[in-house]
Order: structure tokens, then sequence, then C-alpha cells
């Protein structure tokens, strides 16, 4: 492993030693700590490692692929923001596998090639480049932003991921800078217009149907209240802010767009933090995704990240007190 | 003549606080930034309660706060912030330009409804 770079602790659920210990050398080779767990001993490991960056699970983990596909269900249940890397057996189509095991798992990889692990590591192991507590504060944050905008949907999300891709998703997609000390670059928010237009309650005192007028408003007012939780939480005190230096002009480059190839690029290829959440109407099934992607293009510094544990708790009791009116 | 003025870039924001408080019986008008909120205190000095955002194009809401403390001299107004921001800061710079209440966004009607009405008699 590098000394240099920040370790990843994933869960190795593998039922056979010899190829529990070849998967963690590969993941050692990717700065990834592997604890291998037995079957009976899931639960409190679990429990015990509230820090994992992930989990590597064998498609025949528990003695059979239905086996397997229990603990993809309970992992799923337990810790949701966890990516499931799944091991294949064979590269063939994955049909035949339990309905869990093609649901849970964020990606997969193939026994016989093992680059095909290396990939997935670097696709979906978020810790690697993000801390989990700011994923999982993002997260907590949007979250509630999306329950107050839509109070009558159900809400939910995929587990983060990394991408470097540099391609428009959906239709309509709002920017906002993000500057700290720490961190500079851009919170994008994208989704697609007639899913999300199907989806919006009818506006007090108006009787015409929702267009996609509303659709940019609501999806620029969602981007303005993340941006502003993040700030609350992340920037704190905006005077000190300034005094630090963090409000002044700094470098900027341009953003480049190209309509016709749905090309967006931020100017370097730094990792993007991108976490998809769907809304869902519990009457109509209709879903709409919002894509939410966090691009430290100019500026990123793990270290200075240092949210503690307590100040995390302290935001926590924050959120709940959002809406509620301070009289001077 | 509106007792209360919404101001908020958010055609999202104007929709929803202006909505709700005119379905529960309150005059309400309503102004795109701290420019148009100022311009429509000006011609109607009756207004009662002012419910506004921070971050606008245009002019800021405490920008506004202190012009209609100063320019259009308006002692009487009650302004109550509606904002993402939530620093020590912010406050206490809108406090010091005369705000008289401050809410974090998303905007809970129900939770201030009363409150508003008074501020609004």
């Amino acid at each position: 492993m590098n000394a240099n770079k920040p370790v990843s602790k994933l869960l190795l659920l593998e039922s056979d030693t010899a190829r529990a210990e070849a998967i963690a050398q590969i993941g050692a080779a990717q700065d990834c700590a592997c604890v291998p767990v037995r079957r009976e001993a899931l639960s409190a490991a679990l429990k015990t490692h509230y820090d994992l960056g992930g989990v590597l699970l064998g498609e025949d983990f528990g003695g059979s692929r239905e086996a397997a596909a229990a603990v993809a269900v309970a992992l799923e249940a337990e810790r949701p923001e966890l990516p499931i890397i799944l091991r294949r057996a064979s590269s063939g189509s994955s049909d035949d596998l339990p309905e869990p095991l093609r649901r849970v798992p964020c990606g997969s990889w193939f026994e016989s090639e093992p680059e095909t692990l290396t990939s997935a590591l670097e696709a979906h192991v978020f810790s690697h480049d993000y801390p989990d507590p700011l994923v999982d504060g993002i997260t907590d944050m949007t979250l509630g932003r999306l329950r107050g905008l839509f109070p009558d949907l159900e809400v939910n999300w995929d587990t983060p991921g990394i991408v470097r891709d540099r391609i428009i998703f959906g239709e309509v997609l709002t920017l906002i800078p993000i500057e700290t000390g720490w961190c500079r670059g851009w919170l994008l928010m994208q989704t697609e217009e007639m899913p999300l237009i199907e989806l919006l309650p009818p506006r007090s005192g108006r009787d015409e149907a929702s267009d996609f007028r509303d659709v940019n408003g609501v999806l620029a007012e969602l981007t303005n209240l993340v941006w502003g939780a993040f700030r609350n939480r992340y920037l704190g005190n905006a005077s000190a802010a300034d005094e630090a230096g963090w409000g002044r002009a700094q470098v900027q480059v341009p953003l480049l767009i190209n309509h016709r190839r749905r090309y967006l690029s931020f100017g370097s290829d730094n990792p993007q933090l991108c976490i998809k959440y769907r809304l869902t109407c519990p009457n109509t099934g209709r879903e709409v995704v919002i894509d939410q992607r966090f691009v430290f293009s100019l500026g990123w510094s793990r270290e200075g990240f240092d949210e503690t544990a307590a100040q995390a708790a302290a935001a926590a009791v924050e959120e709940q007190a959002s809406g509620e009116l301070e009289l001077f | 003549m509106a007792k209360i003025l919404v101001v908020d870039d958010s055609s999202t924001v104007r929709d929803e606080v202006a909505g709700f408080l005119r379905k529960n019986g309150l005059d309400v008008d309503t102004a795109v930034d701290g420019k148009d909120g100022l311009a429509k205190l000006r011609s109607n000095p009756g207004v009662k309660l002012v419910v506004s955002d921070v971050n606008m194009p245009n002019m800021d809401g405490l920008t506004m706060v202190e012009k209609i403390r100063s320019e259009l001299a308006n002692t009487a107004v009650n302004v109550v912030m509606l904002t993402t921001e939530s620093s020590p800061a912010m406050k206490e710079r809108g406090k010091a330009a005369g705000v008289r209440g401050w809410i974090v966004k998303p905007f809970k009607g129900e939770a201030v409804l009363e409150t508003f009405r008074k501020l609004a008699g």
C-alpha cells in the first residue's frame, strides 16, 4: 500500500480462505485493507467496523447463491450506504443470479479477470477519495431538503459512487460554486424534465398544469437549499471564512459545455462524487432520478475536512431545527 | 393593499410562501429581489411584514433591509429573513440592520403562521 494515500477498509465475504487471501492482495495494491468475516460474524462485524468503505461479496458466500443473496439483502437493509462489489465465477450473463444479487451490488468483477476488481474498486469505493462522514453529511442534508420539497413522495438514494465521465445526464442541470478552505468546485444537480413534471404537486392558487418552468424552479431551489446547507455545515461562520481568505477571488477555469455531444468538462480529471436520489409516487409508482455531483475541480484537501463526530451530531440537531422562526 | 411582502428570487419559494399565506387569509404581494422589494415597499408603505431571502441577485436581502431603514426611513415594518444562511455573523448583520426574525429554509408554514399574523397585524 502507498503510505501517503488514504486506505479504505472493506469487508471481505468469501467462504474460501485461499481465495480470500488472493483477493486481499489485489485490494492491498489498491490501498484497500480487506477484513475477512465469516457468515455468522457478519452482523457483529457491521456494528464494529463503522468506518467501512465497502463490501466484497462472493456470489457463493455462505454456501450458495441464495445464501449470498440473503447476505446482500441484509447488507442493504443495515448499511445502505456501503458499495457492494460482487465476485462472479464467470463472465456470463447475470440473468441466472438471484434477484438480490442482480439488484443490490453496485458493481461486479470476474475471478478470471483480476483487473476487473481493480476497476470496480476505483469506480465504487468512494472513501478513497471522499471521507465517509462527508458523504454521510451530504446525503443527510440532501435527503432532508428533498423530503421538505416533496413531502408526498418517497425519497430513496443509491449507493454513492465516483465518476470521471463528462457526459451530461438528463435534460436540466444546475451548477453552483462550492468554496471552502478545503474544497473548491461545483455542486451539480441534473434530472429529466417530463418525469419530474409528472410528480410535481399542483401549485396553490394556480389552475394550469406544471411545466418546464416549474422543473427549472424546483431544481434551482433544491440546489440552493443543498448549497446553503453545505455552506452552513462545512463553511461555518462567513466572516471567519473571509478572514481566512476563503471568500476572496481565486483561480477559476472555464467550464466547457458541448450541447451537441452532451459533454461537460470542469477542466480537471478530479473524481466526481456522484449520488442518485429517486423520488417515487407511492400511488402511481412513477419515479424520477435526481443526479447530484460534487465536482471539486479547483481544489480538494482530504486533510482539510475535519468534522468531528460531535460536530456532526450538532449539525444533525440543527437540521431538525430548520424551518423554525428565531425571533430577535 | 397587501400586508405582507414576500421577497425571493426563486419562483418556487415565492409561490410556496405566498400561496400558503394567501390560503390562510393573508394579503400578500411578492418581489423578485431586494431592488424590487424596495420599490414595492416605496409604493406601498402599508406593508407590515416583509419575508425575505438573503442571497438574491441585484440587491441582497440584508442590503434591502438596511435601505428600508435608511432610505425609506421605515422603522415600523417587521422583517423576517427566510434563507439558507445560518451563520452567526450573518444573523448579527441582520440584527444590526433591524431584522426581527430569522428562519433557516425550508419554509414550514404551520410553524410560523400565528407569529406572521401578529407581525402583520
